[in-house]
């Protein structure tokens, strides 16, 4: 049983939104708490639907004149999650309470739906999990997800147009109004909060210098609506971003979207928006944290002297000729016989080989194997002086079946974490080991392992350089053998390489 | 002008019109790959270790020089950089309780610019190799010189910047400017190239010219109307780009630009930064390149015949750009290698694909024909201003004595060349060019290093 002070709260949260600023309710404790939540939605919706009272004049009654209590309603859908998360049986539950028969939905949708939009974006009792954030866009009524799908992608548009129109109008008030009654304030804050949380990943290390955020303290809170539209003016929001934000913004709302596709004039839509923009030369804003004029001084530019014919002298003297540095190929006793069994120039590899399971990982490896030989070959000393001897899967050698486990573990748990402390918990793990060869082992063997694996498994997805991807598993042994088993080796066995036989003399 | 100055067109042969060989200089740290910039930061030196194990594994290493740069010193950064940086970073260790938070601010070290372990013989290897590849220009010894660990164009004179510390392409030109009296510098990274722009702004004697995305980007300047100040206005050229260019636009824009900048600057050696960041695909760029049209800047740029130097830069999914550096190896050296990649130490870094080449996204390309169409105009405007008085920029001091092998010369626009400290020029002597000048006043010495392998195969 709902009482009055429920509808207080709803109206005290009304408040804290900007609505209802005035409204007081002359003695609560002795009116029916629905007449009180009807008092407190009429002035709301006033302020949501200027002008349209009409439509949804109160109290509330069905077409045979029963009169509906909507603050039960709005209670009992509330507590099944709210208008789009509340299943069929919450509904059903729903109207009982209300005392209702079947327009439950359609009801609630018209009086309530605004309410329900603006609610749900404050934080409850419980704390918010992470999709509450974005309101009224999750979808778990599968009857309903076309209908519910299409009045996304409409609520997109329409709260798209809305943010449009009030970065480029005039008078704010006008603006404003016209679009908060279908929750597009929240909606447009939600958005806007996952474009930066995408492009925050997206960007480098830092969000310094090499991402622009627009980070708007003012727009953090929601108290006031007019601040929002102020705050759009000034640092652009979303319609005046261009490129690559058009991108993240369409991608943002396309994942919130679940797997609906937008419609492509709303991206035409966006684009055009954007290249309105660009062409304007007042459009030519930026974000960034870092001087746009080149500055012009002593401590800027460098020093040119001016040109003379006279070339300088002393240019055959050893201060001129270290920075020859040293000459490492052609080698100066050249092995010329070496040369001739080699490959022309530029080959790549041969399309077909004879090995039991072409293009397997032992495959691969052995092939591999075979240049190597060839190139030690080839080089002479410039193999080692080039450091060929620590590139690749050679490195693995030294390193132990354990350690190469351990390595992994430490990876999966550190590699994520936002402290950023992986290499320490790394140099924690292997005291035996220098930090160089640590990143030396993660570049030439754990990488590519971690290819290796994408290559075969998820070769659609593939990535050298996102450094928290650690879902994979090694393929095969370090010589690529049972690449299809996955063993858990116990113990550390040292074998002899066979890829590292040594040559020189 | 060079006959063949008009480019190439994709898809093109070996080396394409101007397939002769050329002397390439290529240098190479063989600890550079071993320098970790920290977790989760996208600049990885590996990936120089990665082109080399590929252009090393197609042979190219059999047409080339390879030289390990010397390391710079603090006086030789000094050239450039103010002296309280450089012992900043000479003294810069990787634990950060040791650090002078001022410093710290004060030289924007700290995210962007992490200071890692081995921060400052990173930096001295990467300014010796670029410093180095200069030499070997200034002394003949090279038609193109190559440096992947070098192009780290934001580093500013007092100042690390968007993951540059040193801006070894300042030292690098400066020291061209010992024998060239005109440099022309281009930038082909998604980033503008500000550090460089910013070292030559006030000289005529360096032209900067940058492609490179414009609009809520790093680092926000290189505007169309930046132009240089003082005696060098007129000679910065920014081309400022959206999203998803593509192979076509770009050769297109690119060819037509460098052209004019040809014909009006008459440059006497190239300094070409190939960040690869602007293909597609990249981490952090926004561009839709492919390998191919990313080498297309370089092969048009080769076919004018002038000594030219091929830097490194951005560059974030790695295994783009050891392709990416790997081919433009190939393209210097006149070889066009095969499209699957040969076995090789980081081959499982290329799958599923294994193959040398990359497809462009299919990604909007924002960039409208009235957007490139305006780009250009603007630009070409600017550059015609330079046309209107030749004179007046290539004689500052009118009261200079000629040398005498000027007169030897006959060419029309083209000023004096300094007489080279030795004349090793062109191997094959019938040339296919012409117009190129170096073939009249050089001859063959036995000092020309791969005089033996020119007539090698291919």
């Amino acid at each position: 049983m709902e009482s009055a002070a429920y509808a207080l709260d709803i109206l005290s949260k009304l408040q804290f939104l900007g609505f209802c600023a005035g409204l007081k309710i002359p003695d609560p404790a002795s009116s029916h708490p629905s007449e009180v939540f009807d008092a407190v939605l009429a002035a709301f919706l006033r302020e949501v639907y200027p002008g349209k009272r009409e439509t949804r004049p109160l109290p509330a009654a069905l077409g045979d004149g029963r009169r509906v209590d909507l603050l039960r309603l709005f209670a009992a859908v509330r507590a099944g999650g709210g208008y789009l998360a509340c299943s069929a049986g919450a509904w059903t539950a729903a109207a009982e309470s209300a005392v209702l028969a079947a327009p439950v939905k359609i009801l609630y949708a018209k009086y309530l739906g605004a309410l329900d939009r603006w609610i749900q974006g404050l934080p409850e009792a419980q704390p918010p999990s992470e999709e509450k954030e974005e309101p009224s866009l999750d979808c778990n009524g599968r009857g309903q997800q076309d209908m519910v799908l299409k009045r996304k992608r409409e609520d997109m548009a329409g709260m798209l147009d809305w943010v449009r129109g009030v970065a480029e109008s005039v008078s704010e008030e006008g603006a404003m109004a016209a679009g908060l009654a279908d929750g597009y304030f929240p909606a447009a804050l939600a958005v806007r909060e996952a474009v930066s949380r995408k492009r925050a990943r997206r960007a480098s290390v830092a969000n310094g210098a090499l991402s622009q955020e627009v980070s708007c303290k003012c727009c953090r809170s929601t108290t006031s609506a007019k601040i929002v539209v102020q705050c759009t003016k000034k640092h652009g929001l979303l319609v005046q971003h261009a490129g690559s934000d058009t991108n993240d913004l369409t991608e943002v709302l396309e994942n919130m979207n679940g797997s609906a596709r937008l419609e492509s004039n709303l991206n035409g839509q966006w684009k055009h928006e954007c290249k309105k923009q660009l062409n304007s030369s007042d459009g030519w804003h930026f974000t960034s944290r870092k001087r746009n004029k080149i500055p012009v001084g002593s401590s800027y530019q460098a020093h040119v002297p001016q040109w003379s014919d006279v070339p300088p002298e002393n240019y055959d003297d050893p201060e001129t000729l270290k920075w020859l540095g040293t000459k490492l190929w052609p080698l100066e006793n050249e092995n010329k016989m070496a040369l001739v069994d080699c490959d022309p120039i530029g080959k790549g590899r041969e399309a077909i080989c004879s090995c039991n399971f072409p293009r397997s990982v032992e495959c691969v490896r052995f092939h591999i194997a075979e240049r190597r030989l060839q190139l030690r070959r080839e080089l002479g000393s410039a193999f080692y002086v080039w450091g060929f001897d620590r590139m690749g899967e050679e490195i693995v050698l030294s390193w132990t079946d354990e350690e190469e486990a351990n390595f992994k573990a430490v990876m999966q748990m550190y590699a994520p974490s936002p402290e950023r402390n992986l290499w320490d918990r790394l140099r924690l793990s292997f005291r035996s080991k220098r930090k160089k060869e640590l990143v030396s082992y993660y570049f030439n063997c754990f990488l590519l392992r971690r290819r290796c694996y994408q290559n075969r498994i998820t070769p659609r997805k593939i990535d050298s350089d996102d450094e928290e991807e650690t879902e994979f598993r090694f393929l095969g042994n370090s010589l690529g053998q049972s690449a299809t088993k996955y063993h858990n080796t116990k113990h550390t066995i040292c074998i002899q390489s066979t890829n590292c036989m040594d040559l020189d003399q | 002008m060079a006959a063949s100055g008009e480019g190439v067109s994709l898809p093109s042969p070996a080396g394409g019109e101007d397939s002769r060989r050329r002397r390439v200089s290529y240098f190479y740290e063989p600890t550079i790959g071993d320098y970790y910039y920290g977790q989760g930061h996208p600049m990885k030196p590996h990936r120089i270790r990665m082109a080399h194990s590929l252009v090393v594994h197609y042979g190219l290493h059999r047409l080339l020089e390879l030289s390990r740069p010397f390391p710079a010193s603090e006086a030789d950064i000094g050239r450039f950089h103010s002296e309280e940086y450089v012992s900043f970073l000479a003294s810069a260790t990787g634990n950060p309780t040791a650090l002078d938070p001022r410093a710290v601010k004060r030289f924007n070290v700290g995210e962007d610019c992490p200071v890692f372990d081995g921060l400052f013989p990173f930096c001295q290897a990467s300014a010796g190799g670029s410093i180095g590849a200069a030499v070997k220009l200034n002394r003949g010894d090279a038609d193109i010189t190559v440096n992947w660990a070098g192009g780290l164009h934001h580093a500013k004179k007092a100042e690390a910047s968007g993951f540059c510390y040193v801006n070894d392409i300042v030292l690098a030109i400066l020291e061209l400017l010992k024998f060239h009296r005109r440099v022309l510098y281009i930038d082909i990274d998604v980033h503008h190239g500000d550090g460089v722009e910013e070292a030559f702004f006030t000289t005529n004697r360096v032209m900067t010219v940058s492609f490179h995305k414009y609009g809520d980007f790093f680092p926000g300047t290189g505007h169309i109307t930046d132009i240089g100040a003082g005696e060098g206005k007129h000679y910065a050229v920014n081309v400022p780009l959206s999203d998803g260019i593509d192979d076509a636009t770009f050769r297109d824009l690119f060819q037509c630009i460098i052209k004019r900048v040809m014909d009006v600057y008459q440059p006497e050696v190239v300094v070409l930064q190939c960040g690869a960041d602007s293909l597609a695909g990249d981490r952090l760029g926004c561009f839709n390149l492919s390998v191919k049209g990313h080498a297309d800047c370089l092969r048009f740029l080769r076919s004018f015949n002038i000594p030219m130097m091929l830097l490194g830069g951005g560059g974030y999914t790695i295994r783009n750009v050891a392709r990416c550096w790997c081919y433009e190896t190939a393209v210097a050296v006149g070889v066009e290698p095969d499209n699957k990649l040969p076995y090789n130490d980081y081959y499982e870094y290329f799958g599923p694909d294994y193959n040398l080449h990359i497809q462009p996204r299919s990604v909007e390309n924002l960039n409208t024909t009235k957007d490139l169409e305006n780009i250009k105009n603007m630009i070409l405007d600017h550059l015609s201003t330079l046309e209107h008085v030749p004179n007046a920029q290539f004689h500052e001091r009118p009261s200079d004595p000629e040398g005498p092998e000027e007169k030897e010369e006959d060419m029309d626009k083209r000023p004096a060349q300094r007489s080279r400290l030795w004349s090793g020029g062109a191997y094959d002597s019938d040339t296919e060019d012409p117009e190129n000048m170096k073939s009249e006043t050089n001859e063959l010495t036995a000092n020309s290093i791969l005089k033996d392998d020119s007539n090698d195969d291919l």
